[in-house]
């Protein structure tokens, strides 16, 4: 998969097979939007009213993440698609969510990773999809980063 | 002897509103970098401020990131949640 940055401060995101169109498809599967907005809530008091309107919210916020990503990898062009400068952050949100819900499920940071070869496919396949969301955040965030040290940086 | 009436003795006390404090916990998903920018725009924190708090998150498990009154807590609480981490309010 080659991301590359664009001119108007983007990624333009090539996946070159079609397992890596699969893999971007698998964040939509691995996330759960109410679970997560369900999760964070929990701690509120009653006195807050969290639970009828904050959490509607966040689960709306971190849906339209997850639309993002599915209208993005719908159509499978040799061209890739475009994430523009504004949709990095839904982007990030979505790849986390995902990763969030991976560790939820199979506690992916306690594992050890030396009994590898012993785990079930199920588990070794999480793992990679984990490791792969998080390369793909990390990109997005340099890459944010970069572009806001242009940004202020003396002319 | 005249005996004059106890002067009577008037107190204002002013009591501060209760304090409740926004607390941001440690996870083992979001990263570093990550929480150190989510800091920034929540708070408008400087990155060395920022970067204070996301270590005492990482290596204390939990950081007090804003103090105040409940209203506000809530909103940046919201803010937190909205960028997935794990944040929670505690009175002071």
């Amino acid at each position: 998969m080659k991301i590359i940055p664009t001119v108007d401060k983007g990624l333009r995101v090539i996946p070159e097979a079609p397992a890596e169109w699969m893999l971007l498809r698998k964040i939509i599967q691995d996330a759960n939007p109410t679970h997560l907005a369900d999760r964070l809530s929990q701690p509120m008091d009653e006195e807050s009213c969290w639970e009828d309107i904050v959490q509607p919210e966040l689960e709306e916020t971190f849906n339209t993440q997850l639309i993002r990503v599915a209208d993005a990898t719908k159509v499978e062009s040799l061209d890739g698609f475009l994430i523009k400068n504004e949709h990095l952050m839904e982007w990030y949100g979505a790849l986390n969510q995902a990763r969030l819900m991976l560790e939820n499920t199979h506690s992916l940071s306690t594992l050890d990773l030396n009994e590898l070869d012993t785990f079930p496919p199920p588990l070794r396949q999480a793992l990679v999809r984990a490791s792969s969301y998080t390369r793909i955040q990390s990109l997005i965030l340099d890459y944010l980063d970069t572009s806001v040290d242009e940004t202020n940086s003396p002319s | 002897m005249s005996v004059s009436a106890p002067k009577e003795k008037t107190q204002t006390v002013v009591k501060a509103a209760r304090q409740w404090q926004v607390i941001v916990l440690d996870d083992p998903v979001n990263l570093m970098q990550y929480v150190i920018v989510v800091f920034q725009n929540v708070f408008g924190m400087s990155k060395a401020l920022a970067k204070k708090h996301m270590m005492e998150v990482h290596e204390k498990g939990r950081s007090v990131v804003w103090t105040g009154e409940r209203e506000k807590a809530e909103m940046y609480v919201h803010q937190l949640q909205a960028n997935q981490l794990t944040a929670v309010l505690e009175k002071d």
